[in-house]
């Protein structure tokens, strides 16, 4: 909306910041406590998105304890068992995004392997053929081969779908310093419902997760009656 | 916390007396698609990337070749021997916070691999263009341009600037790149069009016809259109076909 006789100016949908004006830099992120160091990690997981991060803070997480924090980008670290962890990331500013890689990058290079888990809307998938199924789930990988901590194998991530965000900048920089990563990249029609089952079961295999809750839609968690 | 660009060089060539071209990240992403035409159109090979934290991180398999399993990135960089032309296609804005970092760093590495200069591909906002009736590109050429007499023979406008230094509007870091080419005594071109969002393959199409008349990129004696191929992962640049259940 605008005033009566204000000239609104397009803007463009390519840029983020307005580079004709003078653009206040974005605050610098660091971790609640100093980050300890890593000798060796064995596994990193990297769930990113508002529903999977939530997915994990409904399970009970006896087995996983939480080391650190980022607030201002509502990330946090967890340690699990047997050299593992897990860092769960929601609505954060994608301008962020390489500057939380770079905070990760201790962690991103001490690992031996490193699994990024994201979800998106269905409607943001490209394809020309027709889409049926509620939930598309496709894979991107390193050049460098991963070992498979999963069974069965996910249908790659074809083109014009590519990603972007932490996760895309977490394979990056495998990518670049010759290290295994993969990336799951999980479409799903209903954003709203976190119990969807396949992100369950991805994320029991993984042991992040202990066991399946039941998918029963709670209405008055899932409406809007109460924010 | 220390900010460090990693280059990842598939294949160092001897780029001694090529032309780079860069596009800036600006109104209608006309430099990125034209960027996109030319690595298509021109098989170009792809021979570095840079993994920097001024980028915002994008990452997909290869959007030239549909069966290639090799990644791309925010930030590649491609070759073309005959044509002696090197492109460092952007698929992502820059963060303003460590761009001129970025940006350095990328022109003082191909200023060290002596490559000749550096072209700027770039658009401005449509209602930034005073003179309706004149053609909507303009130019802005450093001292000591090797392009200087084809950017005249090709009947270019001259980028009209009161302030001293180039201000694109809307045209992203064109500006901040060209300062940059100054600083580092690397001879700069900054090619823009006016332009609006909207279906900008035109533009890509327009910007890469005017660039021809400045570089000899393509056969003179040859139709251009026919010699253009547009990269396979234009298909589905405005989302996917309607569903069936709604007819």
């Amino acid at each position: 909306m605008c005033t009566f006789g204000e000239i609104v100016e397009p803007v463009s949908r390519s840029t983020w910041e307005d580079w004709d004006d003078e653009i206040p830099d974005i605050a610098s992120l660091q971790w609640q406590q100093p980050l300890d160091t890593f000798n060796k990690i064995e596994t990193l997981f990297i769930l990113e998105g508002k529903f999977i991060s939530e997915c994990v803070k409904m399970h009970p997480q006896a087995h996983l304890k939480l080391i650190n924090s980022v607030l201002e980008v509502n990330l946090h670290l967890y340690e699990m068992a047997s050299n593992k962890y897990v860092c769960t990331i929601k609505n954060y500013n994608l301008l962020h995004s390489s500057e939380i890689v770079e905070l990760l990058k201790p962690l991103i290079i001490t690992s031996d392997n490193v699994v990024t888990i994201q979800t998106k809307t269905l409607l943001e998938y490209q394809t020309a053929s027709p889409v049926n199924s509620p939930l598309i789930i496709r894979e991107l990988s390193t050049s460098k081969p991963a070992p498979k901590l999963w069974d069965g194998k996910f249908k790659r991530l074809e083109q014009p779908n590519i990603i972007s965000g932490v996760a895309a900048g977490v394979l990056c920089l495998r990518e670049h310093l010759d290290l295994s990563a993969t990336t799951l990249v999980y479409y799903i029609e209903h954003s709203e419902e976190y119990q969807t089952d396949e992100i369950q079961q991805i994320l029991e295999k993984l042991k992040i997760i202990n066991s399946i809750c039941s998918t029963q839609v709670n209405g008055i968690l899932n409406s809007n009656l109460y924010i | 916390m220390e900010k460090t660009n990693i280059w990842k060089f598939i294949n160092d060539c001897n780029v001694v007396g090529y032309t780079l071209i860069i596009p800036s990240v600006a109104v209608g992403n006309v430099g990125q698609l034209s960027c996109d035409l030319l690595i298509s159109s021109l098989n170009m090979v792809k021979i570095a990337s840079i993994y920097s934290p001024a980028q915002i991180p994008v990452i997909g398999y290869d959007p030239y070749d549909l069966k290639s399993n090799s990644l791309s990135t925010s930030c590649d960089i491609y070759i073309s021997d005959i044509r002696k032309l090197l492109v460092l296609q952007l698929r992502a804005p820059l963060v303003h916070k460590y761009a001129s970092g970025f940006l350095k760093d990328v022109v003082s590495t191909f200023r060290e691999k002596q490559i000749t200069d550096v072209i700027i591909l770039t658009s401005s906002f449509a209602h930034e263009k005073k003179h309706i009736l004149s053609s909507p590109f303009r130019f802005v050429a450093s001292e000591g341009n090797p392009h200087t007499q084809n950017v005249r023979k090709a009947n270019l406008v001259k980028h009209e600037e009161n302030t001293g230094e180039p201000k694109v509007f809307g045209g992203g870091f064109a500006s901040l790149l060209y300062k940059i080419c100054l600083e580092y005594k690397l001879p700069c071109l900054i090619l823009y069009k006016y332009c609006s969002e909207g279906d900008n393959i035109p533009d890509a199409y327009d910007m890469v016809q005017n660039l021809s008349n400045v570089v000899p990129i393509f056969a003179e004696n040859q139709d251009l259109l026919t010699q253009l191929k547009q990269p396979v992962s234009w298909t589905l640049l405005f989302g996917r076909p309607p569903p069936q259940d709604i007819y």
